[in-house]
C-alpha cells in the first residue's frame, strides 16, 4: 500500500515536473497564466494558486473588489498540500467555498456578459466523475445550488469516455418577456481519451463570450494548448440572445458542489443559506490554479503564435483607383487569378498589378501566362480553396464538394504545395497532418486522427492555412485495435490514398469491398464500372455470394451480372486485409486483418446471434454472413485468417464460386483488343500469359493505378473542371486535344507536378474562353 | 438595439433583392440552366445572360460561367471587400453557417435558384454591415470603399452612393458599373429613407455583392 502510495506520489511528482518544464516552451498564449499564476492577470477578478502549503484557506490573489478567499472544511487526512497545491484524496469530504457570495465576480461577469476559467489541475483519474452519483465533479465553479437562479462550472464528467465541461446557466427572457432559466452543457470529446488523462498536469481553459458562444481549450500531453471542439450546448435561437447571469447568492467553489435538499450527505453551512448537503461532486486530485475572468478571452489571447492566420486576405493594403482605366492586362491577371485561386481579389490589388504586368508583355503567350499563374498559384486561397474543391470529390462517393477536409483530401494539397511526382499519392507512403507547431487542435494520432476525423475537420473549421500547417510524415499508421498504431508497411499494406482513413470510410465499409474497385477507378481513373464492364472477362474469380441463375435464368447472370462481377471480383481482393465499419461505437478505423486480432468469442454480447447455417453453409459460413453486425471494435471477423469476412459471406448461394484466400488479384481489363485496354493504357508489367495483369495488395494495385496512361488524363479532367468551370467535352476535338496535350506535358516536362497542371490548364484559350 | 438591427435587416433584403431582380432583366423565367453562358469574359461590360438549353455543349470563344458555391460565397465577398478574419463578426460567421445549405455544391450556373440568392443577399448584408464598421473607425482618406460617406449623417449624399458603387464594383465586379446598375442602386438606396448613412452604405455594398454580376465567375458577366 505504501508502495503504491509513493509511486503514485513519484509519478504525479514527475508529471507535475515534467510538465511545468514543458510550459515554458509553450508558445506566447497572450493572457493566459501558468500554474503558479503568473502571466498577464489582465481581466482576472479571482485568483488561487494553492501554494498556501498549509493551513485551511486559500488566498485570492487579486485584492481589487476585495480579497475573495475560500475557506477549506473537510475531515482531517482527507485533503493535504503538496508544493504545487492543494491534493483531495477522499470522496464527500472536502468543500471549499468563498466564505460570502462572490459579488466581485457575478457584478463583473454580469456586466460584460463574458466569462473566462482558466485552471491548471492534476485529475487523479479519467473516470472519476464515472464512479461518482451527481454527475460531473466540479473543479470549479459559481456555484446556483441555494437559489438556484443561475450559474457555471467547469468540470470533469462521463458518458461512455471522459471528459472536462462547461455547465451554464443562462437566464433569457421568452417571447412574453418572461426570464426563463436555460442549461447548457458543453463537453470535450468523450472519445477522445487523450483529453482527461488522470495523473497528469493539464491546463484546461473555457471561455463563454457575450454571444453565448463556447470555446475550450485543454492541454495537451507536451503542455501546448488544443482548442478542443465542444460537443453539446450547440446554443438554440433564444439562448443565443441570451445573457449570463450569476444568482446574487452563487458562492464561488472549488472541487466540488452543494446539493440542496439531499440529506444522503454530510453538511456544511453555508453563509445566509444554512447548513446544505454537499455533492457527490467531489474533484479527486490536485487544484494547482483556478483564475476567473469577466471576459471572454480570445483565440489569439490563448493560442499565441498556435491561432490560426489570416490566410484569405494575406495582404488588404491596396489602394482603389476609381479613375484609372482597367486594362486588358488587368482582367485576364483577374480572371486566371480567380480561376487558380478560387477567389476573387481586387482589380487593384498589388498581386493583380504584377499579375498584369507581367501578362501586358505578351498576352496571348502561354509561357507567359503560366508565369502569371504560378503567382497566383502561390497563394494559400489556390490551397485551401481550389485543390482542396479539387480533392474533396474525389474523397467521397458522392461526389461532393462540400463535405469535411480528411485525410485523403489533405494528402493531396500537402503533395501539390510540396511538388510531389502525383504518382506517389497513390503509391507513396506518406501522409499530412498539422504541424503541432502551428496548430492546436485535437491530434491525438488514435483518438483524433486514425479513430475519427476531427483533427482534419478542427483544421479547416477552425481556418489554419492549409498551405503552411500541413507536415509531411512518412510511413502510414493502422490502428490495431489495441490501443497501438502500427506501421502499415509492416504488413505490407500501405497505398496511399487508398489506404487513408476517409477512402476506408467510403469504399471499405460493410459491404464486400467491390465498392472500393468501383471507387477507385471512378475516382483516380475516371471510368465507372459501367463504362468498363465486360461480359467477355473470365469469371472464374467471381464470388460465391453471385447468383449464376437470378430469376431462374443462367443467361441473365452471364449477359448482365458477369460483365461487372468478372472485372471487380477479380481485383477485390487487393483489399482483402480491410474493413472500416462505422455503425460499431469505437471502431471507426481501418482494420487490417494482419493487424487486428481475429474475434473469436461469437457471443450476442458482440453483436452475434445464434448462426443459422443457410443449406451448405458451415457454422463459420453462417457467421461470416453477420460480419457486419460485429460490434467488438478490439477485434475483427475474418475467414480465413487474415481475410475479412466479408469476403466470403453467403456462400450458400453459390459454393462452386470463388474462395477469396489471400490478397492476390488479378486485373482483366487488360486483355488484347479490347476497348478497356486501350482506355486505361495500364503499365506492361506483372502482365500473365493471358494478357491479365497480375499482383498481390492495395499496394501493387495502387502502383498499378498510378502507372497507368488513364491516371494522368483523369487528373487532368478533373483539373480542367475545377479551374475551367465545365467538364471538358468528350465530343469536342478542340477539347480532346489539349487535354492530350497538357497531359503530355504533365508527364514528362511537369513531371507529374499537380500545381504546374493546374497553372497551365487554367491559362489555356479554350479555358478563357478565347 | 438587436431587435431594431433585425428590422432592419429584413428591409435590406427586400432591397437587395429587388436590385438583384432587376439585374436580372432579360433572364429566363424558369432560371438559369447549364455552364456556358456564350458571354466573352473579357469584352463583357454588361449584364447579359444568355439564355442556353441544359446541356453542357461547348461552344468555341465563349468562357463557361460558374456562380459562387458553400463557403466561397463569404471567402469570395471577404476577399474581394479585403476583410480579414477579424473583420468579421460572429453574426457574419453564424448567417453564412445558416444558409449554406441553400448555397450550389459545385457552382454551376444551373444551381441557382432565388433561396440562394436570398441567403447571399443575407450574407451580403452582414459582410457589408462589417466592412461599414472598419471603415466608419477610420479616416476617408485611409477608405477604399467609403470615401465619401459620412457615418454621422443620416443619408448618403448621391455622389457619395456613386462614388461607393463605382468602388466596389471596380473589385467585387471587376469591371465599371453600367449607367443602368448605378442608376438602380442609387434610386433603391436613396427609397430607404433617411435611416442613417451607414445603413444606407450597407445597402449599397450588399447591392453589389448580392447581384448576378457579384457572385458569378468571371466576376461580373452576369
Amino acid at each position: 500500500m505504501l508502495r503504491q502510495k509513493l509511486t503514485k506520489d513519484l509519478k504525479k511528482t514527475l508529471t507535475v515536473v515534467l510538465a511545468v518544464g514543458a510550459v515554458s516552451v509553450v508558445p506566447s498564449t497572450g493572457l493566459s497564466l501558468d500554474a503558479y499564476g503568473n502571466g498577464d492577470k489582465t481581466g482576472v477578478v479571482a485568483l488561487y494558486t494553492f501554494k498556501e502549503g498549509s493551513g485551511s484557506v486559500v488566498h485570492d490573489q487579486i485584492t481589487t473588489g476585495g480579497a475573495l478567499d475560500l475557506n477549506i472544511s473537510g475531515t482531517s487526512g482527507s485533503y493535504s498540500w503538496s508544493s504545487m497545491g492543494l491534493d483531495i484524496d477522499s470522496p464527500l469530504q472536502v468543500f471549499v467555498q468563498s466564505a460570502a457570495p462572490a459579488t466581485k465576480v457575478i457584478n463583473a461577469c454580469n456586466a460584460s456578459n463574458a466569462m473566462t476559467i482558466e485552471t491548471w489541475v492534476v485529475p487523479q483519474s479519467p473516470n472519476q466523475a464515472f464512479l461518482e452519483s451527481d454527475g460531473p465533479v466540479r473543479i470549479a465553479a459559481l456555484t446556483d445550488g441555494v437559489l438556484n437562479q443561475g450559474g457555471i462550472y467547469l468540470g470533469e464528467g462521463y458518458n461512455a469516455g471522459a471528459f472536462f465541461d462547461l455547465g451554464i446557466h443562462t437566464m433569457w427572457a421568452s417571447k412574453n418577456g418572461v426570464y426563463m432559466e436555460q442549461g447548457e452543457q458543453f463537453t470535450t470529446d468523450p472519445s477522445d481519451t487523450s483529453i482527461v488523462r488522470g495523473n497528469e498536469q493539464e491546463h484546461i481553459i473555457v471561455t463563454r463570450d457575450s454571444n453565448g458562444d463556447v470555446q475550450m481549450y485543454v492541454s495537451n500531453s507536451t503542455g501546448a494548448p488544443v482548442l478542443e471542439i465542444p460537443f453539446g450546448g450547440a446554443p438554440v435561437p433564444n439562448d443565443k440572445n441570451g445573457n449570463l447571469k450569476l444568482a446574487s447568492d452563487d458562492y464561488l467553489t472549488v472541487g466540488n458542489d452543494i446539493n440542496p435538499g439531499s440529506t444522503q450527505y454530510p453538511t456544511v453551512t453555508i453563509a445566509g443559506g444554512g447548513p446544505q448537503p454537499i455533492s457527490d461532486k467531489q474533484f479527486l486530485g490536485e487544484l494547482q490554479m483556478v483564475a476567473v475572468y469577466c471576459t471572454a478571452l480570445t483565440k489569439n489571447q490563448v493560442l499565441g503564435a498556435l491561432a490560426p492566420t489570416n490566410w484569405l486576405t494575406s495582404s488588404t493594403n491596396y489602394t482603389v483607383n476609381p479613375n484609372a482605366p482597367i486594362t486588358q492586362a488587368q482582367q485576364m491577371a483577374a480572371l486566371i487569378y480567380e480561376r487558380v485561386a478560387g477567389v476573387k481579389l481586387p482589380i487593384d490589388h498589388p498581386t493583380i498589378l504584377q499579375m498584369a504586368n507581367i501578362l501586358a508583355a505578351n498576352p496571348t503567350d502561354i509561357p507567359t501566362r503560366m508565369q502569371a499563374a504560378a503567382i497566383a498559384a502561390s497563394s494559400p486561397a489556390f490551397y485551401n480553396i481550389t485543390v482542396s474543391d479539387f480533392a474533396k470529390p474525389m474523397s467521397n462517393i458522392a461526389n461532393l464538394t462540400q463535405v469535411p477536409l480528411n485525410d485523403f483530401v489533405a494528402d493531396i494539397i500537402g503533395a501539390t504545395r510540396d511538388g510531389m511526382d502525383a504518382r506517389q499519392m497513390l503509391d507513396g507512403d506518406y501522409y499530412y497532418v498539422g504541424d503541432p507547431t502551428k496548430t492546436a487542435v485535437p491530434d491525438d494520432p488514435i483518438a483524433s486522427i486514425a479513430l475519427s476525423n476531427n483533427h482534419y475537420a478542427a483544421l479547416e473549421s477552425e481556418g489554419y492555412d492549409l498551405s503552411s500547417v500541413l507536415l509531411q510524415k512518412t510511413g502510414q499508421l493502422f490502428y490495431n485495435g489495441q490501443g497501438a498504431l502500427v506501421p502499415a508497411n509492416k504488413v505490407g499494406d500501405a497505398g496511399g490514398l487508398l489506404t487513408t482513413r476517409q477512402f476506408a470510410s467510403e469504399a471499405y465499409s460493410a459491404g464486400t469491398n467491390r465498392r472500393a474497385i468501383r471507387f477507385a477507378f471512378n475516382s483516380f481513373l475516371c471510368e465507372d464500372i459501367t463504362q468498363w464492364a465486360d461480359a467477355t472477362a473470365p469469371d472464374g474469380y467471381v464470388g460465391r455470394d453471385v447468383d449464376r441463375f437470378p430469376t431462374g435464368d443462367h443467361n441473365v447472370y452471364l449477359t448482365t451480372c458477369k460483365a461487372c462481377h468478372a472485372q471487380m471480383d477479380a481485383m477485390r481482393p487487393a483489399f482483402a486485409h480491410f474493413t472500416f465499419d462505422s455503425n460499431k461505437g469505437g471502431a471507426d478505423y481501418l482494420q487490417d486483418a494482419l493487424l487486428v486480432s481475429q474475434e473469436t468469442s461469437f457471443s450476442t454480447s458482440n453483436g452475434f446471434s445464434a448462426p443459422a447455417p443457410a443449406a451448405g453453409e458451415t457454422n463459420q459460413d453462417a457467421l461470416n454472413d453477420q460480419a457486419n453486425d460485429e460490434t467488438n471494435p478490439s477485434f475483427m471477423v475474418q475467414s480465413p485468417l487474415g481475410v475479412s469476412a466479408k469476403y466470403n459471406k453467403n456462400t450458400y448461394v453459390f459454393p462452386a464460386g470463388y474462395p477469396v484466400p489471400n490478397n492476390s488479384w488479378v486485373n482483366y481489363t487488360n486483355r488484347p483488343g479490347t476497348v478497356d485496354r486501350a482506355y486505361f493504357g495500364w503499365a506492361q508489367t506483372n502482365v500473365q500469359g493471358d494478357s491479365s495483369i497480375a499482383g498481390q495488395g492495395v499496394g501493387a494495385f495502387a502502383a498499378m493505378i498510378a502507372s497507368s496512361q488513364a491516371y494522368p488524363r483523369c487528373l487532368a479532367q478533373r483539373v480542367f473542371q475545377s479551374v475551367c468551370k465545365r467538364a471538358p467535352d468528350p465530343n469536342s476535338s478542340a477539347d480532346q486535344a489539349l487535354l492530350t496535350q497538357v497531359v503530355n506535358a504533365f508527364t514528362t516536362t511537369d513531371q507529374y507536378k499537380l500545381q504546374t497542371l493546374f497553372e497551365r490548364i487554367a491559362v489555356q484559350p479554350d479555358c478563357l474562353g478565347q | 438595439m438587436k431587435w431594431s438591427r433585425r428590422k432592419f435587416r429584413i428591409a435590406l433584403s427586400l432591397i437587395a433583392v429587388s436590385s438583384v431582380a432587376a439585374f436580372l432583366g432579360n433572364a429566363c423565367s424558369g432560371g438559369f440552366q447549364g455552364a456556358s453562358s456564350g458571354a466573352n469574359s473579357l469584352a463583357s461590360g454588361g449584364a447579359v445572360m444568355a439564355c442556353q438549353e441544359p446541356t453542357f455543349q461547348t461552344v468555341p470563344g465563349t468562357i463557361a460561367v460558374s456562380i459562387e458555391y458553400g463557403n466561397n460565397v463569404l471567402a469570395n465577398m471577404q476577399s474581394c471587400l479585403g476583410l480579414s478574419n477579424t473583420d468579421l463578426s460572429q453574426q457574419t460567421l453564424d448567417e453564412n453557417a445558416a444558409r449554406l445549405p441553400s448555397f450550389s455544391q459545385a457552382g454551376y450556373v444551373g444551381d441557382l435558384n432565388s433561396a440562394m440568392m436570398m441567403g447571399i443577399a443575407a450574407v451580403a448584408i452582414d459582410a457589408c454591415s462589417d466592412l461599414a464598421n472598419k471603415e466608419a473607425a477610420e479616416a476617408a482618406a485611409n477608405r477604399n470603399y467609403f470615401t465619401q460617406v459620412d457615418f454621422t449623417q443620416s443619408a448618403m449624399t448621391t455622389a457619395a452612393i456613386d462614388d461607393s458603387v463605382n468602388r466596389l464594383a471596380r473589385e467585387c465586379w471587376q469591371r465599371t458599373p453600367t449607367s443602368e446598375e448605378l442608376q438602380i442602386i442609387e434610386s433603391g438606396t436613396q427609397a430607404m429613407g433617411s435611416i442613417g448613412a451607414q445603413y444606407q452604405a450597407i445597402n449599397v455594398c450588399a447591392s453589389v455583392l448580392a447581384s448576378l454580376a457579384g457572385v458569378s465567375n468571371p466576376a461580373g458577366v452576369m
